[in-house]
């Protein structure tokens, strides 16, 4: 079947694998996305994509990396702004703006 | 009388690290922690590295910018609850629970700190063994803010450590009086010239009012101890010393509306299982509400708890960057394999496809491959080449080029 792929991501576990075949099952050209780790002291995940078709195995993976990537992002970005008006909230002026987290306070 | 221990328990290097790309080369990342700094994380997370320069070209960063993500109810948001030195809890809407769990799971096992790892034990007339006081050292918190800066000391190009990889901390103590003697943390001195950018990275953590820090081992008159210990950047998912948190809450769902779990209950379950504290923020179904079988959950109540190597905020965001370094990983591997063989016609190959489309393969994988170094070229391998897959990149040295992957570090 020309329409998937086998991709084996070494040094790898369910942390990438369980999140990047979620996503490719939200892909609508995506038919099955699946991981499995042989053996839990492998470290290795083989991820299987099979699309519809349209477009490679590959490509969704890039895909779904890519989204992914973003999604990450997005959530680091909404992170960080609340938590800067948080600090400002708590403390009108920033203390750690320095990064020396003085011994006893972090 | 010299002796080396590796202290701590660790398993030896069986996974191999997955460390920023960026670490030790002058780098143009953020000076130092800033709370109220918000840049593109994107751009963050990708433009510190060699990295992300590959990662830059191949993905096209338009996409990333695109107004439609910075609307809110597209995308994650985040609310953040409560907020201190030692823990941030927030929620975090519009996001998938494989996303939150990996997140989680990151935060916990693979955001990098500094512990002490090697033990050069000079003198000790104390009344613990050599390997004891050295498993001790191991587990004392040391501040890690900048530790992902330090290069991981075995890609480092010293012979055993330098200042580039590792910080240097010694313990001189005698006692010498009646008294019992107790040694604490504050007693290590840093000795590595340290970076200006982290005045506090390597320090001992100290927290109690009395500014001891941990107890390392306590003197009778006349005993001594002398020693130098190496610390080094590491993760937890080698050995929990490297933990940069301590409890990590995770709940969605508070109410059960999905039926991911399922109540215990002696005659009724609302009266016996107590309402978690997230549970003001959301509705319960209605009784008599027709169960949706498809609904996902996606709002998730986190709360991080660091263990005072890092501010909380800290690790949620090196957690976040270190996901996005794992998935360009592969976007680098399935961007770069083309050119190194990955494919080429395979002899399974019956279907059409486009001529770029070298990854497919063999939909019969049974070939055994070995979990470090390239893959044994056995069964059924012809279809993708050599690896057939996607290394993840940047955590090579101690095993070799894994799966044709030809390195950054
Ligand atoms: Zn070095």
């Amino acid at each position: 079947m020309s329409n998937t792929s086998d991709f084996l991501i070494l040094k790898e576990d369910h942390t990438l694998g369980n999140v990047i075949t979620e996503q490719l099952r939200g892909m609508s050209n995506v038919m099955m996305a699946a991981y499995k780790i042989g053996h839990p002291n492998v470290p290795e995940v083989l991820l299987r994509i099979q699309t519809d078709g349209t477009i490679t195995a590959r490509e969704a993976l890039s895909e779904a990396c890519k989204s992914l990537v973003l999604a990450y992002g997005q959530l680091e970005t909404r992170f960080s702004s609340e938590m800067s008006v948080q600090t400002l909230l708590q403390h009108p002026e920033p203390v750690r703006a320095d990064g020396g987290a003085v011994n006893g306070t972090i | 009388m010299d002796a080396f221990f590796e202290s701590g328990l660790g398993l030896e290097r069986f996974f191999n690290q997955p460390f920023n790309q960026d670490e030790g080369k002058g780098d143009n990342a953020s000076p130092d922690y800033n709370p109220s700094q918000s840049s593109s994380s994107i751009d963050r997370a990708l433009s510190v590295s060699p990295l992300a320069k590959i990662i830059r070209d191949t993905v096209n960063m338009a996409d990333y910018d695109h107004p439609m993500h910075d609307d809110i109810g597209l995308g994650p948001s985040v609310v953040i609850h409560e907020a201190d030195s030692t823990a941030v809890k927030f929620e975090a809407s519009n996001v998938s629970l494989p996303m939150m769990n990996s997140l989680r799971r990151v935060m916990m096992a693979e955001i990098p700190t500094l512990a002490i790892d090697l033990v050069e034990i000079e003198e000790n007339t104390s009344v613990l063994a050599d390997e004891f006081i050295a498993h001790r050292l191991g587990l004392i918190p040391l501040h890690a803010l900048g530790a992902d800066k330090l290069m991981a000391q075995r890609d480092c190009e010293c012979e055993q450590y330098c200042d580039r990889c590792s910080v240097r901390l010694s313990l001189h103590v005698k006692c010498t009086t009646d008294e019992n003697m107790n040694v604490y943390a504050r007693d290590l001195i840093v000795q590595s010239e340290g970076d200006d950018r982290y005045p506090q990275r390597g320090h001992p953590v100290i927290n109690d009012p009395d500014g001891n820090g941990t107890l390392i081992i306590k003197l009778r008159k006349d005993q001594e101890v002398k020693l130098d210990c190496i610390a080094k950047k590491g993760i937890a998912k080698e050995h929990a010393k490297w933990m940069a948190t301590t409890a990590v809450g995770f709940e969605y769902d508070p109410h059960n509306n999905l039926r991911h779990t399922d109540l215990w209950y002696e005659q009724d379950p609302k009266k016996e299982w107590p309402l978690s504290e997230n549970a003001k923020h959301e509705e319960p179904h209605p009784e008599g509400t027709v169960f949706d079988y498809d609904a996902k959950p996606s709002r998730f109540y986190i709360r991080v708890e660091s263990s005072g190597v890092l501010p909380p905020d800290v690790i949620v965001k090196q957690g976040v960057e270190v996901m996005q370094k794992k998935l360009a990983g592969i976007l680098h591997e399935l961007h770069n394999s083309g050119d190194n063989g990955m494919g080429g016609a395979g002899d399974e190959y019956d279907g059409p496809r486009s001529p770029d489309v070298d990854a497919g393969g063999g939909d019969n994988w049974d070939g055994f491959q070995t979990a470090y170094g390239a893959v044994n070229s056995t069964a059924n391998q012809s279809a993708w080449g050599n690896a057939g897959g996607s290394t993840t990149p940047g955590y090579g040295t101690s095993y070799g080029n894994s799966g044709g992957y030809t390195g950054f570090n």
